[in-house]
C-alpha cells in the first residue's frame, strides 16, 4: 500500500527524473544522434569499430588509465601522513591544509599551470634556487606533478575525516582490552580506514581521468586524454562521430568507476561524522617522530603553497620588477592602462565579479535544491542502480553536454538559464553524494541510538539532526558555488560570450597577451574563492572540531 | 511509532518545500523557454517583412570589442540597423557552430574563419558570392576565392618571435635555429590542434619540400622545450620567461611596444620568409539579412574600418593604403609570404601531419 508520503516522494522523484532526460539525457543523446547521422548510412558501426581499433584510440586509453592511476596512487600516499597528522594533532596551519582541499574545485587549470610553471617551470623558483633549468614539467612529469598538487589535499580530507572517527570510537577500546598500538593499527585500524583510502583513491583518479586543461598545456603532442581527444574531435577535426565514440568510451569507463566506488562510498561515510575531541598538540610528541612530521609538513605546504605564493608574488611585480599595485591598477582603475581593460573583458572587473557570484549563486542554488530533494525523496532507499544512475553526468564530458544544450534548447532558452543547466550537472554528483551520505547517515545510527537512549523527538531534531545536517548541507552547498565558479567550459560553449565571469575574464587576458593582468584576476579570484570557502569552512564545522587548536 | 510518524511529518514538510522550489524552478525555466520560443517566432515573421532591420554576426570570443562598436555604430547611423553579435570560443567552436546550424538561418556573417578551415567552408559550400565595392583595394596575393564567398579582411605572417634578454644573439637562418645551444629553447604549437602550428607546419613544407620537411624536424627537436594545443598556452609560457624563442605573429612584438613600453620581444624571422595567416569573412547561404551583410562586407574592407585592425586586433589591414601606427613600423618584417594553394593543402594536409606526428612522438 502506497502512503500519501510515498506518492509525494515518487512524484518528487518523478520530477528530477523527467529533468534529467530533459535537460541531460535528451542533449545528449542529440549529439549522438546527430553523429550517427554525419557517418554515411549504414556505416555508423564500421566507423565505430575503425575508431576503436585505431592505435591513437588505444594511446589515449593508456595514457588516461595509466596517469590517472599514478596520480591517484601518489595523491593518496603523500595524503596517508597528513591525514594521520590532521586527524590525530593539531599544529600550526592544520585548518590551512584543510581548507585547501577545497582548490581542485575552484582553480580553474590554467591557473594551476600557471602556478606550477612559475614554481616549477625552467624559469620557475626552484630552478633558480638550484641555478638549474631542468625541465620538470614538460612532460608526462608534469600532468602527474600537476594532478597530484590538485588532487592531494582533497585525499588528505577524505582520510582523515574517517581516522578521527575510527580513532576515537575504536581505538580506545582497542586499547583497552590490552592491544599494541601497532596491532590496533594492521587489525583495527587499517581495515577500517580501507573503504576511506579506496574512496579518495577513485575520487582523485575520476578527476585525473577527467582531466582536461593540465593535460592540454602540458601534454605536448604525445597525451591525450579522452576529454582532450573529444575536444579535438569536435573543435578542431571537425569529426563529430568521433567526439561521439570517445565521449562513449569516457563514459563507460567512469561508468565502471562509479560502480565500484559506490561500494565503498556509503561505508566510508559513514564514518564521517565528528563530534569532536579536543586533539593534543604535536608538541606532545617524542622529538624524532616529531622532527619526522614537521619535516613532512613543510614539504607538503611548500608543494601546495609554493606554486601559489609564486603566482602571488607574481601579480605584484610591476614591468620594472619591483614589487606594487601597478597590475591590480591597471585591472580596476578605468584608463590607468594604455589597454583598455574593460574592452578585453567586455565587461568592467566589477561586473565580472558581480556576475560570476550570481551565475554560482543561480547554478549552486538549483543544484542545492535539486540534490537535497533528491536525497530526501530517496532517504531510507538503498538502490545502487538509481545512485550510480545520477552520478553518471560525472563522466559525462563537458563539451559533448554543452553541444547538445545548444543543439536542443537554444533556440528556446537564453544563455544564462543553458548556463545554469549545464553547470547543473557539473556540480550534481557530487552535491548529491554529499547531501545524500548525510541525511543517511542520520537516519541510520545517530537518530536510532538517541531515541534508544530516551532523546524525544523535538530533542533529537534540535540537538542532533539539524546541526549534522547542517553541516552537511553547508559542505555540500560550498561545492554547489564552488563548480560552477571555477566553470569555463560550459559558460563558454553555451555562453554565446554574452557572459564574462571570472575563469572566462582570464581566459581573455592570456588570449590578449596581458600575462600580468591575467596574473592579477587571478589572485582576485582566489581571494575571492577563499573568503567564501573560509565563512562556510568556518560555519560548518562543528564545535570542537578543527576550532580546537585555538584553545 | 509516534517517533517514525513525525520523522516522516518533519521531513515531508522539508520535501514539499523543496518540490514547491523545483515545481518553480521548472515553471520559470518552462515559462522563460515558451516566452523566448514566442519571441523567437515573431522575429522570423519581422525578418520577412523588413529584412533590413537587423544584422546577425557569427565570431570567435576574442573579436575586439573595439572592432564591434565600430560596425555596430556604422550600422546604427548608416542604416538604422541593430547588430546583434554571437560569440563562439574559438575558430573551431565558431565553424562548428556554423556548420551544426546551417539551412536554419540563424546569422548573416561569420567573421574570423582562418586558413584552417577556409578550404572546408568552400567544399561544404556554406556562403554566398559577394561582389566587395573596394575589393579591388586588397592585397591581391591574399584573395583565396574569385567568386568572393570567403573575402580576407586582416592577415598577418606565422614566424617565430624571440625575447632578446635572454638571447641577444638569435640565430638567423633556418640551420642556426637547429644549433645545440639552443636545446630546450623554443616554444611550439600543434598543427593538429592550433592555426599557428598548422601554418608553421606548412612554412616547413613549403621551405624544405615535401621531401626534406621531416628531416628538418628530427633535427629540430631536441631545441623544442614543447607543442602546446593553442596559441595562448604557448604564448603564455613565453612571456613567463620559460623559453626565448615561440612560434607566433609578425604583430606580436607590436603589442608589447604599444601596450608595455618594451621592444625585448622581436620578430625572429628565417631566411627572410613568413607564412600567412589570413582572416576571412562571408555571407552565409541562408542569411536572412543578407543585404546587410553585403553591407557589412564593403564596410570591414573600407579604409575607415581598415584602420582600426592594427591596434585592435594586432593584425595586419588587407589594404595597403591604410597608414599603420607607429609600433607596426618598427617591426622587421618577412620579405616574402609564403602561402600554399588551399585545395593541395587540403588533400595532403592529414598525409602530412601523420608523418609530422611519426617523426615526432
Amino acid at each position: 500500500m502506497t502512503t500519501v508520503d510515498d506518492r509525494r516522494r515518487y512524484a518528487l522523484f518523478g520530477g528530477l527524473a523527467a529533468f534529467f532526460v530533459l535537460f541531460f539525457l535528451a542533449p545528449v543523446g542529440t549529439v549522438f544522434f546527430r553523429a550517427a547521422g554525419e557517418t554515411e548510412a549504414g556505416a555508423a558501426w564500421a566507423t565505430v569499430v575503425d575508431i576503436l581499433t585505431a592505435s591513437r584510440t588505444r594511446s589515449v586509453v593508456t595514457f588516461t588509465v595509466g596517469q590517472a592511476s599514478l596520480s591517484a596512487a601518489l595523491a593518496v600516499i603523500l595524503a596517508l601522513p597528513g591525514a594521520y597528522l590532521v586527524s590525530h594533532f593539531t599544529f600550526p596551519g592544520r585548518r590551512i591544509i584543510y581548507s585547501l582541499s577545497l582548490l581542485p574545485f575552484v582553480l580553474p587549470s590554467i591557473i594551476v599551470v600557471v602556478a606550477m610553471i612559475g614554481f616549477y617551470g625552467k624559469s620557475g623558483i626552484i630552478n633558480r634556487l638550484l641555478g638549474t633549468d631542468y625541465n620538470l614539467v614538460y612532460n608526462f612529469r608534469g600532468i602527474v606533478l600537476a594532478h597530484v598538487f590538485y588532487n592531494f589535499s582533497l585525499a588528505i580530507r577524505v582520510i582523515s575525516t574517517a581516522w578521527t572517527g575510527i580513532s576515537r570510537r575504536y581505538r580506545e577500546s582497542a586499547e583497552s582490552l590490552g592491544d599494541s598500538s601497532r596491532g590496533v593499527f594492521f587489525r583495527v585500524t587499517l581495515p577500517l580506514l580501507l573503504p576511506a583510502i579506496l574512496t579518495s583513491f577513485i575520487l582523485v583518479f575520476i578527476y585525473c581521468f577527467l582531466s582536461f586543461g593540465v593535460v592540454l598545456v602540458f601534454g605536448g603532442i604525445k597525451y591525450a586524454t579522452f576529454e582532450v581527444a573529444i575536444y579535438r574531435e569536435m573543435f578542431i577535426n571537425l569529426d563529430l562521430p568521433a567526439a561521439a565514440v570517445f565521449a562513449l568510451l569516457q563514459i563507460l569507463f567512469s561508468g565502471i568507476f562509479i560502480v565500484v566506488s559506490s561500494r565503498f562510498i556509503h561505508r566510508s561515510r559513514a564514518e564521517a561524522l565528528d563530534t569532536g575531541t579536543v586533539l593534543p598538540s604535536m608538541r606532545t610528541l617524542p622529538l624524532l617522530p616529531r622532527t619526522v612530521m614537521t619535516g613532512y609538513l613543510i614539504v607538503m605546504v611548500l608543494f601546495v603553497l609554493g606554486p601559489i605564493t609564486t603566482m602571488v608574488v607574481r601579480a605584484f611585480t610591476t614591468s620594472a620588477g619591483t614589487l606594487g599595485l601597478e597590475n591590480f591598477r591597471q585591472l580596476l582603475v578605468p584608463g590607468a592602462a594604455d589597454r583598455n581593460v574593460e574592452s578585453i573583458l567586455r565587461s568592467s572587473v566589477v561586473g565580472v565579479i558581480g556576475r560570476s557570484l550570481l551565475v554560482a549563486a543561480a547554478s549552486g542554488t538549483v543544484t542545492f535544491a535539486a540534490a537535497t530533494a533528491a536525497a530526501l525523496s530517496l532517504r531510507g532507499r538503498r538502490s545502487a542502480a538509481v545512485d550510480n544512475a545520477l552520478q553518471i553526468p560525472i563522466g559525462m564530458s563537458l563539451v559533448t553536454v554543452g553541444l547538445g544544450l545548444r543543439l536542443l534548447w537554444q533556440d528556446a532558452l537564453p544563455p544564462v538559464v543553458l548556463i545554469v543547466l549545464g553547470q547543473f550537472f557539473v556540480a550534481f554528483p557530487l552535491v548529491f553524494r554529499i547531501i545524500r551520505s548525510g541525511v543517511e547517515e542520520l537516519s541510520d545510527r545517530v537518530v536510532n541510538s538517541a531515541a534508544i537512549l530516551g532523546a524525544s523527538r523535538g530533542q533529537i531534531l534540535r540537538d542532533i539532526e539539524m546541526p549534522l545536517l547542517r553541516r552537511t548541507f553547508l559542505n555540500a552547498y560550498a561545492y554547489a558555488l564552488a563548480l560552477p565558479f571555477a566553470d569555463l567550459t560550459i559558460v563558454m560553449a553555451v555562453g554565446r560570450g554574452r557572459l564574462a565571469t571570472f575563469p572566462v575574464a582570464i581566459y581573455r587576458l592570456i588570449g590578449f597577451r596581458s600575462f600580468d593582468l591575467a596574473l592579477a584576476m587571478a589572485v582576485l579570484y582566489v581571494a575571492f574563492c577563499l573568503v567564501l570557502f573560509w565563512i562556510i569552512d568556518t560555519t560548518s564545522l562543528p564545535r570542537g572540531s578543527l576550532r580546537s587548536e585555538r584553545s | 511509532m509516534v517517533m517514525v510518524s513525525s520523522v516522516s511529518v518533519r521531513f515531508s514538510r522539508v520535501l514539499r518545500s523543496c518540490a514547491s522550489v523545483i515545481v518553480v524552478l521548472l515553471l520559470v525555466i518552462g515559462g522563460g523557454g515558451m516566452v523566448a520560443a514566442g519571441g523567437a517566432g515573431e522575429t522570423e515573421e519581422e525578418r520577412s517583412e523588413q529584412s533590413t532591420g537587423e544584422l546577425i554576426i557569427y565570431t570567435y570570443d576574442a573579436f575586439p570589442e573595439g572592432l564591434e562598436e565600430v560596425i555596430t555604430q556604422h550600422f546604427a547611423q548608416e542604416y538604422s540597423v541593430s547588430v546583434t553579435v554571437e560569440r563562439f570560443q574559438d575558430t573551431g567552436g565558431l565553424f562548428n557552430e556554423v556548420m551544426l546550424t546551417r539551412g536554419e538561418g540563424t546569422a548573416d556573417l561569420v567573421i574570423g574563419l582562418d586558413n584552417t578551415y577556409i578550404g572546408r567552408a568552400l567544399e561544404e559550400d556554406l556562403f554566398q558570392p559577394t561582389e566587395p565595392a573596394e575589393i579591388g583595394a586588397v592585397r591581391e596575393d591574399l584573395i583565396l576565392d574569385e567568386t568572393n564567398r570567403l573575402v580576407p579582411f586582416d592577415y598577418g605572417n606565422i614566424v617565430l618571435n624571440y625575447d632578446s634578454q635572454a638571447l641577444p644573439d638569435p640565430p638567423t637562418t633556418w640551420e642556426g635555429l637547429l644549433d645545440p645551444a639552443l636545446r630546450e629553447s623554443i616554444i611550439l604549437m600543434n598543427p593538429a590542434t592550433s592555426s599557428p602550428g598548422r601554418n608553421f607546419l606548412l612554412l616547413t613544407i613549403a621551405q624544405f619540400g615535401e621531401e626534406g620537411y621531416l628531416d628538418f624536424w628530427q633535427e629540430l627537436e631536441p631545441n623544442i622545450l614543447t607543442i602546446t594545443s593553442g596559441w595562448s598556452d604557448g604564448y603564455g609560457l613565453y612571456s613567463q620567461g620559460e623559453a626565448p624563442i615561440v612560434l607566433s605573429y609578425e604583430t606580436s612584438p607590436a603589442y608589447h611596444i604599444a601596450f608595455e613600453d618594451t621592444d625585448r620581444y622581436k620578430n625572429l624571422i628565417l631566411g627572410g620568409v613568413g607564412y600567412a595567416q589570413i582572416e576571412v569573412m562571408g555571407v552565409l547561404q541562408d542569411a536572412p539579412n543578407a543585404e546587410n551583410a553585403h553591407r557589412a562586407v564593403d564596410f570591414i574592407l573600407s579604409p575607415e574600418f581598415q584602420r582600426e585592425i592594427a591596434l585592435n586586433q594586432f593584425m595586419y589591414p588587407v589594404r595597403e593604403d591604410v597608414e599603420l601606427p607607429d609600433s607596426f613600423q618598427q617591426l622587421e618584417r618577412p620579405g616574402e609570404t609564403l602561402f600554399l594553394d588551399i585545395t593541395t593543402v587540403d588533400e595532403n594536409y592529414e598525409t602530412w601531419l601523420d608523418e609530422w606526428e611519426a617523426v615526432m612522438r
